[in-house]
């Protein structure tokens, strides 16, 4: 029962982790879409600062917690591919999300409120933290596929 | 191997479905919140119309990619996971589909036409908020249902 509680909690913070990502470029492409509007902009990444800072960070770690204690309850051995893989892919996306994301998208709102959406160093933000946003969500699939592939 | 491309196409199809319609509410809420001429809230629902679109196909093809696994290892209609989810699946999907979708298309409309104060578009808003936390709520059940699979 508690392994499957723990499941319940692993995939429900998977979901929500992984599908609030996933909206983050959608929304500032659609906020790209209504013109010069700055305002709209930063409505935009303000949002996704705080669906990032206090929904899907949280969930990551509520992932994590809950992955470590599957493996527990059930004696997987650590020494299993898709167990110390994931976890190490786990390790790499909070290092690119709290060193690099979150900074980037800091940086953003701050230039954006104070030199506007044309700014070059705005543009150039913007890029970094696609293709940063690219790279985890590549990441992300990885683990999902080595929770269902399970490599030994 | 099939049944693992398809449960893990299933699982992604989920995040992708579950997550956006997910945020939907954190969107709605914080552009309410602003005061102005409703420039923030045409933003989130046009947004949220959008991925909307995006989430219904991802629904449908959450359904086929789950009925084939069902087929694919042989699992009997008569398992409660299997009927109930099925159940769920489909009021969610008709609420969506006939209440949420359409009540963000109106919503948009009357809030370019009349703004953000027009009584009708504060009773969508309204309606929307009650039926959104009702289909997260069943969204849980249905996660429950296909982690625990209660025979």
């Amino acid at each position: 029962m508690l392994f499957v509680l723990l499941k319940f909690l692993h995939v429900l913070a998977a979901i929500i982790a992984v599908g609030f990502n996933a909206s983050y470029g959608l929304l500032i492409g659609r906020a790209r879409a209504a013109g010069t509007d700055d305002r709209v902009m930063g409505f935009a990444l303000r949002t996704i600062k705080v669906m990032d800072d206090y929904v899907a960070n949280p969930c990551y770690i509520l992932l994590l917690i809950t992955g470590a204690g599957m493996v527990h309850v059930a004696g997987y051995p650590w020494k299993l591919m898709w167990i110390h893989g994931s976890l190490a892919l786990l390790v790499i996306i909070a290092v690119l999300g709290f060193a690099f994301y979150t900074p980037t998208l800091r940086k953003q709102i701050a230039v954006l409120d104070s030199r506007g959406s044309s700014d070059p160093e705005f543009v150039r933000l913007g890029t970094r933290g696609a293709i940063l946003g690219g790279i985890m969500a590549l990441l992300v699939m990885t683990i999902v596929a080595l929770m269902v592939f399970k490599p030994s | 191997m099939l049944y693992l491309v398809l449960k893990f196409t299933h699982i992604v199809l989920a995040i992708i479905a579950v997550g956006f319609t997910s945020t939907f509410g954190l969107l709605s809420v914080r552009a309410a919140n602003i005061d102005g001429d409703g420039r923030e809230m045409m933003f989130a629902l046009k947004a949220i119309a959008l991925m909307s679109n995006i989430a219904h196909a991802c629904f449908l093809l959450l359904l086929a990619t789950g009925l084939w696994m069902i087929w694919e290892v042989g699992y009997p209609f008569t398992f409660t996971w299997i009927y109930l989810s099925l159940i769920l699946f489909a009021v969610a999907f008709l609420a969506g589909t006939f209440v949420m979708v359409p009540s963000a298309k109106r919503r948009i409309a009357i809030l370019s036409e009349r703004g953000p104060d027009d009584p009708e578009f504060i009773a969508l808003s309204e309606r929307a908020a009650k039926l959104g936390p009702a289909l997260s709520i069943i969204a849980l059940i249905l996660i429950w249902l296909m982690v625990a699979k209660p025979l």
